[in-house]
């Protein structure tokens, strides 16, 4: 229980509250794969911090690319960019599940369980096969990429 | 005098548009960035797997071409307007402080405006020179 700002105005005690994380059974493919999407979301916040670093490493010129490079393939780079990969894969896969819950399909119980395994899964799964990918591509490509 | 098809007044229906003053404006917003993502990200990070540890020379020319440079600056662009979405949301949902809120939505939003164009400049930049 802690104060609202209502409350230290008026100087009253602090109410109590209900509990909820404490008590309540949380499914996992609801409530646990939802804070997963935020914390998913503010991951690639940072990521895009990355993103603009990359950008600007491309305008600046070789050196600076070649530092950029250097940090991703440090440990901790390997890393970061592992992780803001499946958190990218992810939250797309989640938000792909989340319009068809705004479309109003798939709301039952057992439906959201199936969906929700299928989005973990395929997220693991995409994450592997981009990783491999981008650990085989290492010939020079042509110019104009894919 | 009341809409027979809706509870709403018509000074409500005049006026605000909801709490928010912008109606579903947002909510629209964030679906069309959430499905226009789809196909731009995938395109995005497979090009990226490719490029991955590749010379500078090479993105470099990855980045002249036309068609590679503007779908890759439309999928930066769209990355950083669902994430202004995102992250009001998430200051909204967790920051109840009003002064503590507005500074917060303040400084992501003029961070996520200067990255933004940080980023497209660079891109633009690189591709036309």
């Amino acid at each position: 229980m802690s104060e609202t700002a209502a409350q230290r105005q008026t100087g009253m005690k602090p109410r109590p509250t209900s509990p909820h994380l404490t008590i309540y059974r949380l499914p996992f493919t609801g409530p646990f794969m939802s804070i997963m999407h935020r914390g998913t979301e503010v991951a690639l916040a940072f990521g895009l911090i990355l993103l603009t670093w990359w950008c600007c490493a491309v305008l600046v010129g070789p050196d600076a690319y070649n530092t950029f490079l250097e940090f991703t393939r440090s440990i901790i780079g390997r890393i970061m960019m592992l992780g803001w990969t499946w958190s990218l894969v992810y939250h797309t896969l989640y938000d792909i599940r989340q319009l068809f819950f705004d479309m109003g399909k798939g709301f039952s119980l057992p439906v959201i369980a199936q969906t929700g395994i299928m989005v973990l899964l395929a997220s693991f799964i995409v994450t592997a096969l981009v990783w491999l990918l981008a650990m085989t591509a290492t010939a020079p490509q042509v110019v104009g990429g894919m | 005098m009341a809409n027979k098809d809706s509870i709403r007044s018509p000074l409500g229906a005049a006026r605000g548009m909801g709490s928010a003053h912008q109606g579903s404006h947002h909510w629209w917003q964030h679906k069309m960035t959430t499905v226009a993502n789809i196909p731009l990200v995938t395109w995005a990070m497979i090009s990226i797997a490719l490029l991955a540890g590749q010379p500078y020379e090479v993105v470099r020319a990855w980045l002249m071409t036309p068609l590679t440079a503007v779908l890759f600056m439309l999928t930066v662009f769209n990355l950083f307007l669902h994430l202004k979405i995102d992250m009001q949301l998430v200051i909204e949902d967790y920051i109840a402080d009003k002064s503590i809120r507005l500074g917060a939505m303040l400084c992501l939003q003029a961070a996520i405006v200067v990255c933004c164009t940080l980023s497209l400049f660079s891109l633009f930049r690189a591709a036309i020179g």
